[in-house]
């Protein structure tokens, strides 16, 4: 058995580096921050034991800096890094690059991320592995008529996408062959432009999807496991805004059918580490492959706050070479646990990403709420990253408890000096429809004019200028009347 | 200090009377003073409207902090005079609070005769500024006036330099004045704004100069727009005459109390506070407590009880010359020294209220006087004893102590009874009468005698015999001109005191008074008090 | 003269504060509210009359934050009068605050600018000053080149006029 290292730097930023941090604390670890001059203040440098800046062409560039990274290492010593989610998690060549320093990766070999990290061969791994795939081309199309075929051979409507896309660039939904013309143009022009290839996916479009997925743990010695599902329906812009652990549209039965599907498909890669397979639940109860992440996911607390494991920490403890402590009938769920992504964004204007100073930052506490966050009051909220600000996630004994803590806790989410969709995010879990669990992939835009805010009645308007007024220097404290006279108040003889 | 005990019964028939007598007085106060600050004839407002002028108490309602008091002084000037076409004397003066100071405002009313001075005007003028200059009150000066009324230049001109003088003073006091010019300030009236520290001008409606465009084509031949000759932007752009030029009323206003904010606040003159308390007797029974006779007599510290914090007194000499009622309390958590007439005044009644008097100067205390007083007591034995040596040390004290002293003519005032209660002419900070309340050389009744006896006496001399109709003819003109003038409306409207006020709003008139005349310090001139 | 405050893209309300000791009298559109406003606990506690709420601010100027009944609020205020000193001819024409020569032109006639923008660089009395955009617009006219001369007055640069601002209902 491999011992723990000793030193970890965290190649990332924000919430995640904090969490990542708080669990090397945990383990006695001590942590490492890079950070671009932007992030100096911020919360995941001042968290770190040591702190590390480095340099790139835009702020992201720098959280992309291989060589900085591995300099930073041999600086400080640390002998392993944990990527995070996004910037460099699913980029094999950095996990190469530091294996070749000496340095652990903590996530998978990078040949599982390759293999994941691209949708044709995921998809023929997945097919090889008995994970049901949605019916599509096998391969991408790069030729119009090949994928009208295509797409009349397995039913319209059918759904276009870019072969090396994600994030919902160069998706295109076709509902005839004419259609499907036009959106193949469109779809892999879009592909090309964004990721320099142009090859397309042409596979079924499922109308009322839900998004569920699995997450595994497998160590290096042979065991997988899964930590049950994520249902991740609430989305907007492709992007998940909500996610909850169990899923309220699976039974126990579908639960164990799809959790063996997803160990059988990460034992078919060798895969090690967290990682998570994405899958579309249709409304009959099929579920088909999407994808595998190859990392950390963002909403991995749920997770842990209904298994009561801390993902993390197995991730540290399988990259130091040891085995997993405990087998498949070890994990159960217990209650329920939503997430709510706190987006500094105008969820009433489109979505647009919200700048802006945090003059004042406050997160709830209590019982079953948990808050992952990366920002410290004073900060600037800038566009040179991810608008994500925080996960308010809360844990009850049911769904509907889960719900009612979300709600009060997101109420007492406190950021006020940016735009954010905290009062959004509470008007989407205050939906009837949510509360009956109805999710699918289309809930926001379905519910969209049910979702608008209300305008603030009169009494609440009343007591907010009241408090703007009593608040505002312009309203000039020291020119109050002098006592007796206040007293009388507006006394005339 | 003790709480006062009341002997006053709601239900007796005495009370009620009185009460529905007062009530009256009261519902005609405030009538009066409805009428002479807002009954316009519809032709003056559509006047001012068309002129894009507000009136003079929009302007106050800009000018004033809101949820704060606003003392008018002298509301009811010249309402008795110049057959009521002058209301308030075309003037509207007070001590108001503006961006959180205490000011005196002196506002012209250009609501009818283009706001112009009257002889009282004059005088209230010169008034209000004395009261801003005893007091240390900064002074707005809010000028919409076309000037003296030239059928009465006389009068005004013996008083008009005074306003002048003592805006001079004022500054040399270090007291701030600020004008908001909405008119024409021609010839003298140029001085007001001019001698003031900051002038705010409204374009195209203020202008200053000393002869206006007809004039100085008469005298020169030159012609000019008023814009030209004394316009805002003229004078803050060139000449410097004043300093900011805005383009409306309302900016005017805003702008002075920004001016306002900006000056120093100072501290107030030390005296003993403590936390204001209501009375712990109903105010509301005043009215039912002052007599509706001016002839009958009434207890004075049932109205000390119905004014001061919680009804708390410290009686003094409680037990001598009982018709002085002497005795320390706090008005709105301010101490005063009280002296309230329970009738005539006898030698020991003086006596005590001259030891009174220099005890509460040794402690910086304002005194307050209440009169209820017909006079010195008269008749052999009393001048044997020397009352006027008593009233004349009374007078002495009175005139020379260094406190604010402060008078409310709650009944009758009358004679050296006046005097030595510190009436008006003894030049008190402030000085407010009640409705009911009379004041004269003597009452009216024993003048008429008098006057009665001395024309019967020269007939006699003549060897003639006025015939009973003839004596009842003489005593009624008599008595008719001093029913006339010595009514409390008529005093008020010749500026005899600072204002009629309801006995209900005593409290707060006195609250206000205090926490104002706190504004200049209080010296005490070294002297020991008398045990006479 | 009362500010205005405007909560979010509302109506605009009349809004005046007297104080006295911790109590205010806030006049909200000719209506009297008693209230204050207090830290309490990590925040404040406004009382309006009967009500009481928790709730946090922050003032960034003009503008106030509210966090209150469960979500985040802004609201502007206003100087009604700083308002009507700004807008009219005056931005529209950037003028000499002195006489003196002109050193450099930064802007031509079309050229979009913002408020503060640097339309070009006078020397006067051995110094050099910036004359800047008075507000956001389009330069309509640059009335003088390098080395002109000018007095204390003279239009340096004037933006296409803005419409009248449409009062809405």
């Amino acid at each position: 058995m491999s011992e723990l290292p000793e030193k970890v730097l965290v190649a990332n930023r924000g919430e995640i580096a904090v969490r990542v941090m708080r669990t090397l604390r945990a383990l006695g670890i001590a942590s490492v921050a890079v950070y671009h001059r932007e992030d100096a203040d911020g919360r995941a440098v001042r968290e770190a034991d040591e702190a590390v800046e480095l340099f790139g062409d835009t702020p992201v560039g720098a959280y992309l800096d291989v060589p900085g990274i591995v300099a930073a290492c041999g600086a400080t010593g640390a002998s392993a890094v944990h990527p995070g989610f996004g910037f460099l998690s699913e980029n094999a060549s950095f996990a190469e690059a530091l294996a070749e320093a000496g340095i652990t990766f903590i996530g998978p070999p990078p040949s599982a991320m390759r293999s994941m990290g691209d949708k044709i061969e995921s998809k023929r791994l997945a097919a090889a592995a008995g994970v049901p795939t949605l019916p599509g081309s096998p391969d991408a199309v790069s030729d119009v008529e090949e994928a009208v075929a295509i797409a009349a051979e397995i039913g319209f409507p059918v759904l276009m996408k870019a072969s090396a896309g994600g994030g919902g660039k160069g998706m295109r939904i076709a509902n005839d062959a004419a259609e499907c013309r036009e959106a193949f143009e469109r779809a892999s022009s879009e592909a090309a432009a964004s990721f320099g290839d142009g090859r397309v996916f042409v596979e079924r479009f499922i109308g009322r999807p839900r998004h569920v997925e699995v997450q595994v743990l497998a160590d290096g010695h042979g065991t997988v496991l899964h930590l049950g599902e994520r249902e991740c329906s609430i989305q907007r812009r492709y992007q998940k805004v909500i996610e909850e652990s169990p899923s309220p549209a699976i039974d126990a039965e579908t639960r164990a059918a799809m959790g063996a599907t997803a160990v059988a498909l990460a034992q078919a890669v060798g895969y090690v580490s967290a990682g998570t397979v994405e899958m579309i639940l249709d409304e009959d109860g099929s579920f088909y492959f999407l994808e595998m992440n190859t990392r950390l996911q963002v909403e991995h607390p749920v997770t842990e706050l209904v298994t009561g494991i801390d993902i993390v920490a197995e991730q540290i403890r399988i990259a130091a070479g040891e085995p997993l402590s405990f087998g498949q009938d070890d994990v159960r769920m217990d209650g329920w646990a939503i997430e709510a992504r706190v987006y500094a964004e105008d969820a009433d204007n489109d979505f647009m990403p919200a700048i802006g100073r945090l003059g004042l930052v406050r997160f709830p506490a209590g019982e079953g709420i948990r808050v992952d966050h990366g920002v410290v009051e004073g900060q600037q909220v800038s566009a040179s990253f991810d608008p994500m600000i925080a996960k308010v996630a809360a844990h009850g004994a049911t769904r509907a408890e889960a719900i009612a803590r979300l709600r009060d806790a997101l109420r007492r989410t406190v950021l006020l000096g940016t735009v954010t969709n905290t009062a959004y995010l509470e008007r989407v879990l205050a939906h009837p429809d949510f509360a009956a669990g109805e999710t699918h992939t289309n809930f926001l835009a379905v519910h969209a004019e049910a979702l608008a805010p209300v305008p603030a009645d009169a009494d609440v308007e009343r007591c907010l200028v009241a408090a703007a007024a009593l608040a505002s220097p312009r309203y000039d404290q020291r020119l109050a009347a002098p006592e007796p006279l206040a007293s009388m108040g507006s006394w005339r003889p | 200090m003790h709480r006062l005990e009341t002997h006053v019964d709601p239900n007796a028939p005495g009370y009620r009377a009185f009460y529905q007598h007062n009530k009256e007085l009261s519902a005609e106060l405030r009538e009066t003073l409805r009428k002479a600050r807002h009954d316009r004839p519809q032709k003056a407002l559509d006047r001012l409207a068309e002129q894009q002028k507000l009136t003079v108490r929009e302007r106050l309602d800009l000018l004033l902090d809101r949820g704060a008091p606003f003392l008018e002084l002298m509301p009811l000037a010249a309402n008795r005079h110049y057959d009521g076409e002058a209301p308030q004397a075309l003037l509207v003066t007070g001590i108001g609070v503006v961006s959180g100071r205490e000011v005196m405002v002196i506002a012209n009313d250009s609501s009818l005769k283009g706001g112009a001075w009257y002889p009282i005007t004059t005088r209230k003028i010169v008034r209000a500024l004395q009261v801003a200059l005893e007091n240390r009150l900064p002074v707005v000066h809010m000028l919409d006036s076309g000037g003296a009324n030239l059928h009465l230049q006389d009068e005004i001109y013996s008083v008009a330099g005074h306003i002048f003088q003592q805006q001079c003073h004022l500054s040399a006091q270090g007291i701030p004045q600020l004008a908001v010019v909405f008119g024409y300030c021609t010839a003298g009236a140029a001085y007001t704004p001019t001698l003031c520290d900051q002038t705010i001008m409204v374009r195209e409606r203020g202008a200053i100069f000393l002869a206006g465009p007809p004039l100085v084509k008469a005298a020169t031949g030159e012609e000019n727009t008023t814009e030209e000759l004394g316009g805002a932007d003229m004078h803050t752009t060139v000449s410097g005459v004043a300093d900011y030029a805005v383009d409306s009323e309302a900016e005017a206003l805003a702008l002075a109390r920004d001016v306002v904010g900006v000056w120093a606040r100072r501290d107030k003159a030390d005296s003993d506070r403590r936390v204001p308390e209501d009375p712990f007797h109903d105010p509301d029974q005043l009215y039912g407590i002052i007599p509706d006779d001016i002839k009958k007599q009434f207890e004075m510290r049932e109205v000390i009880a119905r004014v001061v914090d919680g009804s708390l007194f410290h009686e003094f000499k409680p037990n001598y010359g009982d018709t002085m009622v002497c005795g320390w309390a706090f008005i709105w958590g301010f101490k005063v020294g009280i002296l309230g007439n329970n009738g005539v005044i006898y030698s020991e009644a003086a006596n005590k209220a001259t030891t009174f008097m220099q005890l509460c100067d040794r402690d910086s205390i304002p005194l307050l006087f209440l009169h209820n007083v017909t006079g010195f007591m008269v008749g052999r034995e009393y001048e044997r004893r020397g009352i006027t040596k008593d009233g004349a040390k009374m007078l002495m004290v009175q005139a020379n102590v260094t406190v604010p002293k402060l008078s409310v003519l709650c009944h009758a005032s009358q004679g050296a009874g006046n005097y030595a209660m510190a009436g008006r002419t003894w030049d008190p900070r402030f000085v407010y009468a009640w409705p009911n309340s009379r004041s004269s050389i003597m009452g009216p009744e024993q003048a008429a005698d008098v006057l009665t006896q001395v024309r019967v006496a020269g007939l006699k001399r003549r060897g003639e015999e006025p015939s009973p109709d003839e004596v009842s003819t003489i005593k009624r003109e008599v008595t008719a001109y001093f029913e006339s003038t010595y009514h409390s409306y008529y005093l008020t409207s010749d500026l005899r005191d600072d204002g009629l006020i309801d006995p209900i709003d005593t409290r707060n008139t006195l609250g206000m008074s205090l926490s104002a005349v706190l504004n200049a310090p209080i010296v005490r001139a070294p002297g020991g008090v008398l045990r006479i | 003269m009362p500010f205005e405050i405007t909560l979010g893209d509302g109506d605009a309300h009349a809004v005046d504060v007297a104080r006295r000791g911790g109590r205010a009298t806030v006049t909200i559109d000719g209506r009297d509210y008693h209230g204050s406003l207090r830290p309490a606990g990590d925040g404040y506690e406004l009382t309006l009359e009967d009500r009481a709420e928790p709730l946090w601010i922050v003032v960034q100027g003009d503008e106030v934050l509210v966090h209150a009944f469960g979500r985040s609020w802004s609201l502007s205020i206003v100087d009604p009068i700083e308002r009507s000193r700004g807008g009219g001819p005056s931005e529209d024409v950037a003028t000499a605050p002195m006489p003196g020569t002109v050193v450099r032109v930064e802007v031509a006639a079309g050229d979009e600018v913002a408020k503060g923008d640097v339309l070009l660089v006078i020397e006067s009395m051995k110094m050099q000053s910036e004359i800047t955009a008075l507000r956001d617009g389009t330069v309509e006219q640059v009335f003088l080149a390098v080395d002109d001369t000018f007095d204390r007055g003279a239009a340096l640069v004037a933006l296409v006029p803005e419409p009248e601002a449409v009062e809405a209902d």
